[in-house]
């Protein structure tokens, strides 16, 4: 496949490149560069979408869509000093939502469904699966329920692994708020959690 | 300062990324591709007129499948197989940069579904819709138009789409579909370059491709003793309308 064939190239250029420089190339439809942009950065979109729609399962559509998205618009978007990972957050913020409109019924349903009903396989690895799945769950909905400056920073530095700095480029608010908005999310995101799984419990 | 991430932040694997990556790869291949030209584009219409306007909503085209492994017969897919080739569509469909926010309002379930060689393709629809996937895993062609009105009472077969789409502009890949009346059971296209092809006839839906220019000169109907019981040919070309014929190496 042509994808494919400056993949040595850029795997060489990956320890030189930042996100800017590659994204030049990728504007020039160069497929090998962004094969370098989405290894860098699919664990954590995958984790953004897994937190914001509660389904590793769905994150891993989510997560292409998303890069099929980036790669549709890649002319007129530009990648800023702090990396592609706000851009590419941006995206999946909006590829989320989609998804979650069109689901809503669905996911409604499952909320619904007691959590004892589900039948479980005799597997240890579905049993850890699902109960990740159900701290996911919680997670989504605890991240639901902060305030949206407190969120956007949660997403950017805990889900998404970028740094305070980073953070404060993209979202445009000095270093200090962003360190204050994550202290803060932190800890109310600890309550709402306990909340959210004791009520599970009872 | 890095902050610490939440318990739920998990590393995802390097099997995982990779099929992810390959989703990401197709499309970017089916998106990158060339589009038909106009003149393409004009002869499908003209043909598809006669066929109660397919309007064509969206058509990737990535590259040729393999003619070498071609075969005129084909292997039809049940079960399992086809059920794969169904989700494989679909995720492709769903995926088509032309249907973005405008999806198909109801589920695409396969009509039929056909490997000819390691080509394998299937047919899905929603009752309003019309989807094709047809490839190997380095070879893809997805397309989706409008499902033709239904074909009248006294049509023993009906072609809805005789020019089935220059799948490779220039070297040459066609295909066709339709529908057929109860009692056929078996459908043969042959096609202008001489071939005889066995169309996959499924759920009184039929659908061939070839790996040639060649286009549509009759579609024959048989019943399950094999006895011709309809035939019929598409809406003539445009006047200078030239096929190609050759068959890619």
């Amino acid at each position: 496949m042509k994808l494919w064939a400056y993949r040595g190239v850029t795997m060489f250029r990956d320890h030189v490149e930042t996100d800017r420089h590659l994204w030049d190339r990728v504007q020039a439809d160069d497929a090998s560069a962004y094969e370098t942009i989405f290894r860098r950065h699919v664990t954590a979109v995958h984790n953004f979408c897994a937190h914001r729609v509660g389904s590793y399962d769905v994150a891993d559509d989510l997560t292409s869509t998303v890069f099929l998205e980036a790669w549709r618009c890649r002319r007129r978007l530009s990648v800023a000093a702090a990396g592609a990972s706000p851009l590419l957050f941006g995206i999946a913020k909006n590829v989320c939502s989609q998804h979650l409109r069109r689901s809503k019924r669905q996911l409604l349903a499952i909320r619904r469904a007691p959590v004892e009903s589900i039948s479980l396989d005799h597997s240890s690895q579905v049993a850890e699966d699902v109960d990740n799945e159900k701290d996911l769950l919680a997670m989504r909905d605890a991240l639901a329920d902060l305030p949206a400056d407190q969120r956007a920073v949660i997403e950017l530095c805990l889900i998404g692994g970028l740094g305070v700095d980073a953070a404060a480029e993209d979202l445009k608010i000095p270093a200090g708020t962003v360190k204050s908005r994550l202290s803060r999310g932190r800890a109310r995101l600890a309550v709402s959690l306990a909340e959210i799984n004791a009520s599970r419990t009872e | 300062m890095e902050a610490e991430a939440l318990a739920t932040v998990r590393q995802i694997s390097t099997a995982k990324q990779q099929a992810i990556w390959e989703e990401v790869a197709a499309g970017i291949s089916a998106a990158t591709a060339p589009v038909p030209s106009r003149r393409h584009l004009k002869t499908r219409v003209v043909i598809g007129a006669g066929t109660a306007a397919a309007a064509i909503v969206a058509v990737a085209i990535t590259m040729s499948p393999s003619a070498a492994a071609w075969s005129a017969v084909p292997t039809q897919l049940t079960g399992s197989s086809l059920f794969q080739a169904e989700n494989a569509c679909r995720i492709q469909v769903n995926k088509l940069p032309y249907l973005e926010g405008r999806p198909p309002s109801d589920p695409l379930l396969s009509v039929l579904g056909e490997k000819r060689g390691t080509t394998t393709s299937v047919f899905l629809t929603d009752g309003h819709t019309i989807a094709l996937c047809l490839g190997t895993k380095d070879s893809r062609y997805v397309g989706i138009e409008t499902l033709p009105a239904p074909p009248g009472q006294n049509d023993a077969i009906h072609i809805d789409d005789a020019n089935g789409g220059d799948l490779t502009p220039g070297t040459g890949t066609r295909f066709a579909y339709g529908r057929v009346s109860e009692g056929i059971t078996e459908v043969i296209v042959k096609t202008t370059g001489g071939d005889s092809v066995t169309a996959t006839c499924d759920g009184r839906f039929f659908m061939a491709w070839w790996p040639s220019g060649a286009n549509v000169a009759d579609v024959i109907g048989l019943d399950s003793s094999g006895r011709v019981v309809a035939q019929t040919r598409p809406a003539a070309a445009p006047a200078g309308a030239q096929s190609p014929t050759h068959r890619p190496a």
